[in-house]
Order: structure tokens, then C-alpha cells, then sequence
């Protein structure tokens, strides 16, 4: 009976292995012919069908194409400029990597061994360069009449570069140089056969722009007169976190801004998410939504703080010329735009300083702050720090400080204190604090609705007797809290929702009587 | 607890401002000093920067030129600190910026110039192009010369060299100085076809030559004139349409393979083409001649840029007589034999036309081609149902009428 049924057994497993067996062989052979049939189609050999992504998008204003040699086409020249720019990211990659990628493409034959040679040098002392290039300005010296060669001087380009050795930082550097250039046109590749690092031409000085807003003696100056902030930091009640999706409702804002403005407040701090602005292509609906917001504000009498680059993570040197596109676009578009008060570069990066390293942040906040005071001279330039500790960075290139305070009420004054002594007599400005009034199962320690009364009323005395400038946080409570903001945990993201002075049904909370002093 | 954590924060704060102090002051550059007086280097030379530094600190150096950048070590001598620039970088000219590095921050910065090193051999880079041009004074090529050092380095500006060109017997040479890294000419396009060489030389290196070629300009307008055996419509000899030499604005025959169209326009205004390319200037087209008395009027174009005169050529008819003879029910009708304009027989393939008319209506145009004199049609009784139909026989523009013929039933 044991033996036929072990027999059994072995005869099952037999069978079973051997048609397992098979479907292994059917399943490999099937896959085999699956990708032998999937090849190139036609349009593969022109080359018409490669999608390409920008990659790099330093800055370039050509300062004259006239030369003694040919005219040039627009088309032409966007071809050398383009090739011309993508020597140098390809560069710049192969200088991170210690890898000659895609080198061969831009550079000649006799040009690419010094990269080569060079590479080879760090590759053996273990030095390798991440670097990316600011702006360009490039200006057409020759173009033959066969249009096969080109000599352009790309003058005073700002270089970004940080250093490693053996995987350790050891220098980040920014400089500017001159370069003259030799380009061939060879298997349609623009590729440099010639660069020499020249003198760089002296800068003339640019005429001082009248700023719209200005600092004063630690003052901020609205259109020549003294502008004390009292605000609050603003997301429809509708769509937090999502002012400029597909839920955008004008009238909502323009009805908020109202009442924003009949509380007795003269400032909003609003954001715009990296991603959903489109990145380094802004499409024009979203710029067209955020002028219709501000000119909602503008009407209302109130002032802005635009936050940039919310969500935006990636502070990769790689990456930084397209952040620059992106806040080119904004910014250059409302540089004359009388509601915004301040340009906030990014809603507390210091904590993103362990994840993505301090020194990474610092430096790209600190050219994120010149690219936009290059394209926007009027108006004015912060970073909300999420703490009075963390404000102290980069004081001397901000125009004003924020800072953001969510700890105890009693240690306000002192905090602020500490901070005013480091501010170098600059403006500082709360542009964040509040207090959740959510009690419940996931916060049974938390406050009730009175208790944040009673901590707005505190906190607007404090105000109203140092006359500081303030931001709370916010207008509204809400029914949803997108998961990116606080995490998926309910204990945290639940008293996300009940920061607000009105709540989620539209009724005032009883600290809305303290919403300003 | 409270106070403890008051302390903490205020000892953190003081740290804070201690490190902002230290940066401010940044005053450490006096730790090293740049010892090497030299601002500027041959390329391919021993390129060394001494630093003195106390204390037997270890900076490092970063430097970083048109290619790339990199980081050096020092070599220590006594109280001096050697940077030796790495060959692949002494020798490529232009800027080198270095910064002295230390514990993370840099100590000094500043730069070197690596000039080309004119005594070594000098090398030519020439391109020439276009490599065709047209003659005449409006077309030119570009000869671009770039001399290097021997590495690889474009020379100083204002380098002279010279530039050579030969066409036919005469050979000229200009000086030119080099700006932009570059040095270049305009090649102009004489107004005689040919070949124009080019060379150059610098600091006693030549190149090699490099050709342009002048092709002949755009052809101006020409004569056409014609040619033919007979002057007969017979519908099968050629008539060859010849034009003049074809040449251009200089007297240059127009290169071989100008396709030559020609327009020709006849009686009832219909047009007919006929082309050719030209060979040493030349273009000769044929065409078949017209099966009718016609007059034709024809015209040369090169398509957009040159025409020829207008010339008629007249077609003389044939006169013939031929016989039309029914058989077979007649329900065969053979025509001929055709005679030509020597009454010999008509060569074959002459167009034939029958036209069938039943009472005096057109049925039907059967067309044939001649053999041997003879064409032979066919009214099939299986089409043909009706009982009589006349015919008219056109043979090279002459008819013939023939009378009803009778198709009754008897027959079967």
C-alpha cells in the first residue's frame, strides 16, 4: 500500500516535472522568436523617430553672429549652438564619471585625446569633477562659406565645479572664463577641433535698476514706502497643495483674496510645485493661471511671496540649468508685476540637508538666487527656512530673512532674539507658524480649537508689540492632505489638515479673530 | 530641564557664530605664498609652481584648463611645496586657473598662461571648400588654415603665413595673419573654367594643395537647326534637332549632361517634346516625322535659363493610290499595296485608318500599321450585325471613300 502510493507519488511528480519541463522550453523558445520579430521598423534608419529630452539648458545669448565669412541661417547657427552646448554636457559627464561616453561625438579626433589624456590622469587619482556650465554668451568670430567651419569666442562662462577625491568634496568652485573655439561640421556632429581658454573680456557695469521693492535700514519698501508683512500663507480650500491643477478656481481665489483682505492682512505667500509648472518647459496655461492670481491680488491690495520649487528635490549639479530654465520663465514674466512682494527660491531646504547634502543645497540655492535676481531685478529675495536655527544660512545673499516656527510658543521671543543678533541688520520675516487644532484618536495631546485661539491671540500680541512681520499658517482646513506633504501615516498627515483660521465647511474658527493685530 | 536645554541652544548658537567669524576672516592666504614669478610657459615645457608654505602643511592644487581640470599633489622641498603641472595640461595653451586648496577651502587663486611653442615644428590644418564653384566674379571658395605647434596648438594671433594659388599660368601668393585662432582667404572664381590649387605655408611648414573647381557658368541663349533625310510625312523617318555650341556668359562650353528640351508646336497647336544633354556644348534630340502634311514650329530651352531661336519645318504630304479590296462576305477588307513618294512600297508601320459608318453614322475608327504595303482589317459578323456599312480608308493624309457594301443574312 506505502509502495504504491510512493510509486504513485513519483509518477505524479514525473509527469508534472516533465510538462513543466516543456512549458519552460515553449516559454523560452516563444520568447526567443518574440524578440528576433521585434526589430528596427524603417523610420529607425532615418533617425526621425529619436525623442529627445533636455538635458542641459545653461543660459546662452548670442552677442553677434555678423562674421567676415557667410551669413549664417537661424537654423544653422540653433545647430551649432546646440552641439556646442552638448560638448560641454557631454564633457561635463565624462569628467563625473571618468568616462569618455559619447566624447567621440563632440570633440575631433584630435581634440578628444586631451579629454582622453586627462581623464585617464583623474581616473588614476580617484579626482573626479561634477560641473555644470551658467550662462553662455557666444559670439560668432567666422562661419565658411562651405558651412563646414566655425570660430566663435563663448565669453565669460560661468563654471560651476565640485571637486572630489577619492569620493570626498575637497572644493566647489564657481569661475568665469573666455574661450575661443574651432568647430567642423563632420557626419553632421558640430565637433570642436580647437579650444583655448583666453583672457576674459572686462564686463561693462549694468545701469542700477529702480527696484520695486527695496530694503531699507532693515526695512522692507514697497514702491518707496515702509511695508510691515502681516499675511498668511495660502492653498484653496478646495486644492491644497494644487492651486494650479485642473480643479483651479478663479472665483474661489478672487473671493478669498477678499476676505483675506477684510481680516485685515496685506500679504499671501502662495507656491508653485516644480513638476506641475512643467520643469525647464513652462507650458503657457500655467503661467497664464499664476497671472490671473496675482493680478486677483493685485486687486484685493495684496501683497505675494511666491514660493518656487516646491516638491523639487534633485539639487544634482547635472540638473541645475534646468532649474535655472524653470525659474527664468517665472520670474523674468513677472519681474514687473506690482503684487509680488518677494521671490521665495524653495520652502525649507534645510531639510533636505542630510538627504541630499548641505554643501549640494547651499550652492544651488545660492546660484538659484543670483539667476533670479538676474532676470528679475525689482523685486526681492528670500528662502523660508523651516527654523530660526537653519536662517542663518546664506544671510548675506537673501534680501530678507524667513524663517519658519512650529515649537513652543514661550521660546518665540528668545529664538528671535538669537536670530536678530546673526540677521546682518537685514529684515526677518515668520513666514510660517500655527498650530493644528486637531484632538483626537491619532493626537490625544493635541489642541483643541480655543487652545489655537489662544495661541494666535499670543502670538499677534507678541507681534503687535516688536511690530513684527508675520505669516501664518494658513487660511483653511482641509479634507485631504496629498501624501507627498506629510507621508501616508495618519498621525501625522491628519493634523496636517487643522492648521487653519476657517474650517474645511467654509466656518470660521475661533482663532480667526486673531488672524492679524 | 528647561534651562538645560536654554544652555545647549545658546552654546550651539555660539558655535555658529564662531564658525561665521572664522569664515569672515578667511585671512589664511598669508599661511602660503606663490613663489613663482613666471605668468607665462612654453607649451611642452616643464611647468612648475612653487608655494612656501610653514608648518609643513599639505595643500593641494586644483587646476583646470580648456579641456578639463584636475587636482595635484605637491612636492615637498624643505619649506617649499613643487606643483609640477601634469604634461597633458603644461601642454595645451591658453588660461590655466589654479586655486590652492587647503583643509576644504581654497587659499589662493589666481592663473598662468601656456603660450604655443614656436620652436617646435610648426604643423598646417587647410580646409578648402566649396570645391566647386561657378565662373565668373560672384562665386568664391573659402581656404581656412589653422597652423599649430607640435601639440596641437592653434599659434599666437598675428601669425603671417602664406598663401599660394595656382590657375593656368599664373601663380600668385598673398600673406595673411592669423586672428581668431584662424587664418583665411576668399578663393575667387576666375571666368575661364578649370582648376584652381592652393597651398600654404608658415614658419617654413607647407601644406598640401587643395583644389577648387570652376565649372562653366550658366548657359546663355543659343541656335537650334535641323536635319532630315526627306522632307516627307511619312511617318517614319527622324528628323535630329541640333543646337549651336552652347556656351556660358565667358565663352566656357557649358558642362556635358545640360539637358536641352525642345518645344515643338504643330498645326493643330498640339505640343511635342523632345530632349537631349549636351556633349562638348552640343545637344542633339530626335524625333519621328508626322504621318500628315504638318508644319511644325520649334523652340531649344535649357529649363529656367537659356532658349534658342524659333525654326519651322515643313512636312510634304504623300500622294498615294492604293487599292481597298473585299473578300470573304466582305467581311475582310484589304488595303493596298501602299505606295510612297518613289511609288516604292511604303516602309512598314505606316498608320492606317478605317472608319465604319453604318447610314452615315460613325461606328467605330479600327487604326492599324502597314507590312510589306498591306494591312488587312476584319468586320467580324459577330459585331458587325447590321446589313450594310460604308467606310472611309485614310493612308499618310489621303482618304478614299468607299460606297455601302451589303451585309445581308444570305451569307450563312
Amino acid at each position: 500500500m506505502q509502495q504504491k502510493l510512493n510509486k504513485n507519488i513519483y509518477r505524479g511528480i514525473l509527469i508534472l516535472s516533465f510538462i513543466a519541463v516543456n512549458v519552460l522550453i515553449i516559454y523560452g523558445v516563444s520568447s526567443v522568436l518574440a524578440y528576433l520579430k521585434t526589430g528596427a521598423d524603417r523610420a529607425n534608419m532615418l533617425h526621425i523617430d529619436i525623442k529627445s529630452e533636455t538635458v542641459y539648458a545653461p543660459e546662452i545669448n548670442w552677442i553677434s553672429v555678423d562674421n567676415p565669412g557667410r551669413e549664417i541661417s537661424k537654423q544653422e547657427l540653433k545647430s551649432i549652438e546646440d552641439h556646442y552646448l552638448k560638448s560641454w554636457y557631454i564633457k561635463n559627464i565624462a569628467f563625473k564619471n571618468n568616462s569618455p561616453y559619447g566624447i567621440e561625438d563632440f570633440y575631433t579626433d584630435s581634440a578628444r585625446v586631451h579629454i582622453f589624456n586627462t581623464l585617464k590622469l583623474n581616473k588614476e587619482q580617484e579626482i573626479s569633477v561634477e560641473a555644470t556650465t551658467i550662462s553662455h554668451s557666444p559670439k560668432l568670430e567666422f562661419y565658411s562659406e562651405d558651412g563646414k567651419l566655425a570660430v566663435l569666442t563663448d565669453n565669460n562662462v560661468v563654471e560651476f565645479q565640485k571637486v572630489f577625491q577619492n569620493n570626498k568634496l575637497i572644493l566647489s568652485t564657481t569661475d568665469t572664463s573666455s574661450y575661443k573655439i574651432v568647430l567642423l561640421l563632420e557626419d553632421g556632429f558640430w565637433r570642436i577641433r580647437h579650444k583655448v581658454k583666453i583672457e576674459n573680456e572686462q564686463k561693462k557695469d549694468t545701469l542700477k535698476t529702480k527696484q520695486i521693492n527695496e530694503i531699507k535700514d532693515s526695512e522692507i519698501f514697497v514702491e518707496g514706502t515702509p511695508f510691515t508683512i502681516k499675511g498668511v500663507n495660502y492653498y484653496p480650500k478646495e486644492t491644497p497643495w494644487d492651486m494650479f491643477g485642473e480643479n483651479y478656481n478663479l472665483e474661489a481665489i478672487e473671493k478669498d483674496f477678499k476676505l483675506i483682505e477684510n481680516s485685515g492682512l496685506n500679504s499671501i505667500r502662495i507656491f508653485i510645485q516644480y513638476e506641475d509648472f512643467g520643469k525647464e518647459k513652462i507650458p503657457l496655461a500655467k503661467i497664464e493661471k499664476l497671472e490671473q492670481v496675482l493680478n486677483a491680488a493685485e486687486n484685493s491690495g495684496l501683497k505675494v511671496i511666491v514660493t518656487l520649487f516646491d516638491f523639487y528635490g534633485d539639487y544634482s549639479v547635472t540638473n541645475w540649468t534646468l532649474t535655472h530654465r524653470h525659474a527664468e520663465q517665472i520670474v523674468s514674466a513677472f519681474k514687473t508685476h506690482n503684487a509680488i512682494l518677494a521671490w521665495d527660491i524653495k520652502n525649507e531646504p534645510d531639510l533636505d540637508f542630510d538627504s541630499r547634502d548641505k554643501n549640494t543645497v547651499l550652492a544651488w540655492l545660492s546660484q538659484m538666487i543670483k539667476e533670479i535676481k538676474k532676470f528679475d531685478p525689482y523685486h526681492l529675495v528670500t528662502i523660508g527656512w523651516s527654523s530660526p536655527e537653519a536662517a542663518v544660512n546664506l544671510l548675506d545673499e537673501v534680501d530678507f530673512v524667513s524663517y519658519h516656527y512650529y515649537k513652543n510658543i514661550d521660546s518665540f521671543e528668545n529664538d528671535f532674539k538669537t536670530l536678530k543678533g546673526h540677521s546682518l541688520n537685514k529684515p526677518i520675516v515668520l513666514q510660517e507658524f500655527g498650530l493644528s487644532s486637531y484632538k483626537g484618536i491619532w493626537n490625544l495631546y493635541g489642541s483643541s480649537e480655543t487652545k489655537q485661539a489662544e495661541y494666535h491671540k499670543k502670538m499677534q500680541a507678541i507681534f503687535k508689540k516688536e511690530s513684527l512681520a508675520f505669516m501664518s499658517w494658513g487660511l483653511y482646513d482641509f479634507k485631504q492632505i496629498p501624501t507627498s506633504v506629510a507621508g501616508r501615516l495618519p498621525w501625522r498627515n491628519i493634523k496636517q489638515k487643522y492648521f487653519g483660521f476657517i474650517n474645511e465647511n467654509g466656518v470660521e474658527k475661533p482663532s480667526f479673530l486673531y488672524i492679524s493685530n | 530641564m528647561r534651562k538645560s536645554n536654554y544652555i545647549s541652544f545658546f552654546i550651539v548658537i555660539t558655535l555658529l557664530i564662531s564658525a561665521f567669524s572664522i569664515k569672515t576672516e578667511s585671512s589664511t592666504s598669508d599661511k602660503f605664498k606663490l613663489e613663482t614669478v613666471e605668468k607665462s610657459f612654453l607649451a611642452g615645457t616643464k611647468v612648475t609652481l612653487t608655494f612656501f608654505t610653514e608648518n609643513g602643511k599639505k595643500p593641494l592644487l586644483f587646476i583646470h584648463n580648456s579641456y578639463g581640470s584636475t587636482v595635484i599633489s605637491p612636492k615637498k622641498v624643505e619649506a617649499k611645496l613643487d606643483f609640477i603641472i601634469p604634461p597633458v595640461f603644461s601642454k595645451k595653451t591658453g588660461i590655466l586657473n589654479w586655486t590652492l586648496i587647503y583643509e576644504g577651502k581654497s587659499q589662493l587663486k589666481s592663473s598662468i598662461e601656456i603660450l604655443p611653442n614656436n620652436t617646435t615644428k610648426t604643423l598646417i590644418e587647410s580646409y578648402l571648400g566649396p570645391r566647386s564653384i561657378q565662373a565668373g566674379k560672384r562665386d568664391y571658395s573659402m581656404f581656412v588654415i589653422i597652423p599649430t605647434d607640435e601639440f596641437d596648438n592653434p599659434l599666437l594671433e598675428n601669425t603671417s603665413l602664406k598663401i599660394n594659388q595656382q590657375f593656368l599660368d599664373n601663380i600668385t601668393s598673398t600673406e595673411e595673419k592669423t586672428k581668431n585662432l584662424i587664418a583665411w582667404n576668399t578663393i575667387m572664381a576666375k571666368e575661364k573654367a578649370g582648376s584652381i590649387l592652393v597651398s600654404s605655408s608658415c614658419n617654413s611648414t607647407n601644406s598640401n594643395e587643395l583644389t577648387t573647381i570652376i565649372y562653366p557658368s550658366n548657359p546663355t541663349n543659343f541656335i537650334i537647326s535641323f536635319n532630315r533625310n526627306h522632307d516627307f510625312a511619312d511617318g517614319n523617318q527622324i528628323t535630329e534637332l541640333t543646337t549651336s555650341k552652347i556656351v556660358d556668359e565667358f565663352g566656357n562650353t557649358i558642362s556635358d549632361g545640360t539637358m536641352v528640351v525642345f518645344n515643338i508646336v504643330n498645326t493643330e497647336n498640339t505640343i511635342l517634346k523632345t530632349r537631349a544633354t549636351t556633349i562638348n556644348g552640343f545637344a542633339k534630340a530626335k524625333i519621328l516625322h508626322p504621318d500628315s502634311k504638318d508644319i511644325w514650329s520649334v523652340k531649344g530651352f535649357v529649363n529656367g535659363l537659356a532658349e534658342s531661336n524659333t525654326i519651322t519645318i515643313n512636312y510634304e504630304p504623300i500622294t498615294t493610290n492604293f487599292n481597298v479590296h473585299f473578300s470573304e462576305n466582305n467581311r475582310k477588307i484589304t488595303v493596298g499595296p501602299i505606295e510612297s513618294f518613289m511609288n516604292q512600297l511604303i516602309p512598314d508601320g505606316a498608320l492606317v485608318k478605317l472608319k465604319i459608318f453604318n447610314n452615315n453614322n460613325l461606328v467605330e475608327t479600327k487604326t492599324g500599321t502597314s507590312y510589306k504595303g498591306f494591312i488587312t482589317f476584319e468586320i467580324a459578323a459577330e459585331f458587325y450585325r447590321e446589313n450594310s456599312y460604308s467606310f472611309i480608308v485614310e493612308v499618310l493624309g489621303n482618304s478614299k471613300e468607299i460606297e455601302t457594301k451589303n451585309y445581308a443574312t444570305k451569307t450563312e
